[in-house]
């Protein structure tokens, strides 16, 4: 009994089915002369069997799997969800705001978030990482790094 | 070319000042990334591959598998000091290898590691200069089918060999083959499952999958803990020097762990961590004092040591002859070969004699770098652990999303990255194991373009390609190893009453270690 081991057990059915029904709608072609479908069309029938055969497992097994390990809770999950927040925010964003504004949140975010306890030294140190690896990224290795709006 | 020239040719490639910085910085990061938790060969080698864009083919390579056998250096440095295997082949290292440190034996157990490294990537490396050509020689025979076939066994065999169930890892792998049919069909050029994005035609990229999977999810798994500083063992200078006993005591176990590696690593699956374990019970087996296992055996530290080792060379036989890589690592090879516009597969050999040698050479000095930087600067490695954990994941994060942005410059590579890495963080947490999704990812336009080859060759009639030798006995090889377990199971079910009387007794007299 292991609400975790199921939801993701018919998560996987479900993208499984999607998938295959995706598959269904490509050209598949005659067996010789093969169109671009035949593939994943095996591959999602195996996906989807493979699938249901987990999901009768997982609900009937009586332990959790071997390497299950129990999802943080408290503090901790709170500390994982930051990182998860920052980095959903990053995506979303790293167009609009630019490289070295989102990189100097998500340093100052996830410093703070994981303990470091000295205001000072954590401004410093996210102003340096950000804007240092700006620098290295941009100029010395030349990758064109989103700039932003605020340095046009 | 025989082997000898072709050393001699890749030695004059390897030594080419680029290329010796390369193989330094190579194996210089791979140690690094072996000791630091959070991120791994795997991880590490994604976060490279876009920097490389710049630089040669063979410097890239070079650098590349340097990363890819230097973590196995790093790795048990970590076990041994402060029982933190850095990366998973180093797991076995913690038992023995924490015991002797805990006796004041740290020094004697991280050179008998260090020396054990050397001798069996050496001498993985001869046989791999040896093998290698004659495999692909072999190769230039294989018609699609025969493509098929391999990689269409590599990854059964992969799911029964890991160590979970084999029903978690065919998903894994199924998953792995679906997110690789992602954009233009191999075959028609298609646009498949892009969801209307026109980026995604050009497929997801296998980088900001294991970015994510081995990157940001671990990153994930270290921030539930509250930051602590570990305090590792202390050792001094001179304890550097095994006593002649346990030189002595060292050595066999080195030279069969360099074997046991090298071969473990040709099978499809996690070769490095499956060696180190298997190289571990044989010296268990074999030694005339099994009871000092676990407690401190030099034994212990020295065959697993090698074999982890052992076995990065022979992995990376399948991908330099055949062009097919049976494990993640050199899955991010292939990927760095791909990148170069370098076609992996039997002709890689003839075609691009720099790459093959000078990878091999450099996998000579590489070694020798390792030995001579490891032994006399582990203290100073260890003393990375002190970098404190928020830092090294703002680091980790920093670098995932500049190399996620930087390979097509698009940001929704950034997006399959983060999502990646909270997928593969759930994904871990209820016991699956990613390994397998990468292999798929990579294998799975392999697969396909040999599929539908095969398809168009027998005329639609898939199972004519049971009447070529080489397939007809991959298949059987398979259905073998499948069946393996139920028939000893029934074997032993057979056995089972005579047994029983005696097991009773056993259970008496002397209670099973293991």
């Amino acid at each position: 009994m292991d609400m975790w081991e199921r939801c993701v057990g018919i998560l996987l059915l479900v993208f499984s089915i999607a998938y295959l029904a995706g598959a269904l709608s490509l050209p598949m072609g005659r067996p010789n002369q093969p169109g671009p479908g035949i593939f994943p069309v095996v591959l999602g029938i195996a996906l989807v069997a493979v699938s249901i055969f987990h999901v009768v497992k997982v609900f009937l097994a009586k332990s959790p799997a071997k390497n299950r390990d129990e999802f943080p809770y408290g503090k901790d999950l709170l500390r994982v969800m930051g990182v998860v927040g920052v980095l959903v925010a990053y995506g979303l964003f790293l167009e609009t705001l630019g490289y070295i504004v989102t990189t100097l949140v998500l340093f100052i975010w996830v410093l703070r978030f994981l303990g470091m306890r000295s205001w000072a030294r954590l401004v410093l140190i996210s102003i340096f990482g950000s804007a240092g690896s700006y620098y290295f990224f941009k100029v010395i290795l030349s990758t064109p790094l989103p700039s932003g709006i605020l340095f046009p | 070319m025989d082997a000898l020239s072709g050393l001699s040719f890749g030695l004059s490639v390897a030594l080419q000042p680029q290329n010796l910085l390369a193989g330094f910085i190579g194996v210089v990061i791979g140690t690094i990334v072996g000791i630091l938790p959070g991120i791994g060969p795997i991880g590490a080698m994604a976060l490279l591959l876009p920097s490389t864009f710049g630089i040669d083919a063979t410097t890239a390579m070079i650098m590349l598998s340097g990363i890819f056998y230097g973590s196995m250096y790093g790795g048990s440095i970590t076990s041994i000091l402060i029982r933190v295997p850095g990366e998973a082949a180093s797991v076995v290292t913690v038992i023995d290898g924490y015991e002797m440190a805990r006796k004041g034996r740290a020094g004697a157990a991280l050179a008998v590691c260090a020396v054990g490294s050397f001798m069996a990537g050496t001498l993985g490396t001869v046989a791999l200069m040896f093998f290698a050509p004659v495999l692909a020689e072999w190769a230039l025979k294989f018609g699609p089918p025969e493509f098929f076939a391999l990689s269409f066994v590599g990854l059964i065999l992969l799911s029964r060999i890991g160590e979970e169930s084999m029903v978690r890892s065919l998903i894994m792998v199924g998953l792995g083959l679906a997110v690789g049919t992602v954009g233009m069909d191999v075959v028609s050029g298609e646009s498949r499952f892009t969801l209307g994005y026109i980026e995604l035609s050009q497929g997801i990229g296998l980088v900001p999958i294991a970015m994510g999977l081995y990157g940001v999810s671990e990153v994930l798994i270290i921030s539930e803990r509250a930051s602590e500083v570990t305090e590792a063992i202390k050792f001094r200078m001179r304890d550097l020097f095994p006593t002649r006993k346990e030189w002595g005591r060292s050595i066999l176990p080195m030279f069969r762990g360099s074997w046991v590696g090298f071969f473990i690593g040709l099978i499809p699956g996690p070769a490095t961590i499956l060696s180190a374990f298997a190289s571990y019970r044989l010296e268990k087996r074999i030694s005339k004092h099994p009871q000092e296992f676990g407690k401190g055996a030099i034994e212990g530290v020295a065959g697993p040591e090698a074999a982890n080792n052992g076995a990065t060379s022979g992995a990376m036989i399948p991908l330099l002859s055949l062009g097919i890589p049976f494990a993640p690592s050199t899955a991010m090879l292939m990927a760095g070969l791909m990148i170069h516009g370098v076609q992996p597969g039997p002709l890689l050999i003839s075609q691009r004699p720099e790459v093959f040698w000078g990878v091999v050479a450099s996998m000579y000095i590489g070694n020798f770098l390792l030995l001579v930087l490891n032994l006399p600067l582990a203290g100073v490695f260890a003393s990375l652990l002190r970098v404190p954990q928020y830092l090294l994941v703002a680091l980790i994060l920093m670098f995932c999303l500049v190399g996620a942005f930087s390979l097509n410059n698009s940001l929704l590579d950034v997006q399959i990255l983060i999502g990646a890495g909270l997928i593969g963080y759930i994904l871990r947490k209820v016991g699956f194991n990613v390994a397998p999704l990468i292999l798929g990812l990579v294998l799975g336009p392999i697969m396909e373009k040999s599929l539908c080859a095969t398809l168009f060759m027998t005329r639609g009639n898939i199972l004519d390609i049971l009447t070529r030798p080489l397939t007809a006995t991959l298949f059987v090889l398979c259905g073998l190893v499948l069946a393996l377990p139920y028939v000893l199971r029934i074997i032993r079910a057979h056995l089972r009453p005579g047994n029983s009387r005696d097991g009773k007794k056993g259970v008496r007299d002397e209670p099973e270690g293991e």
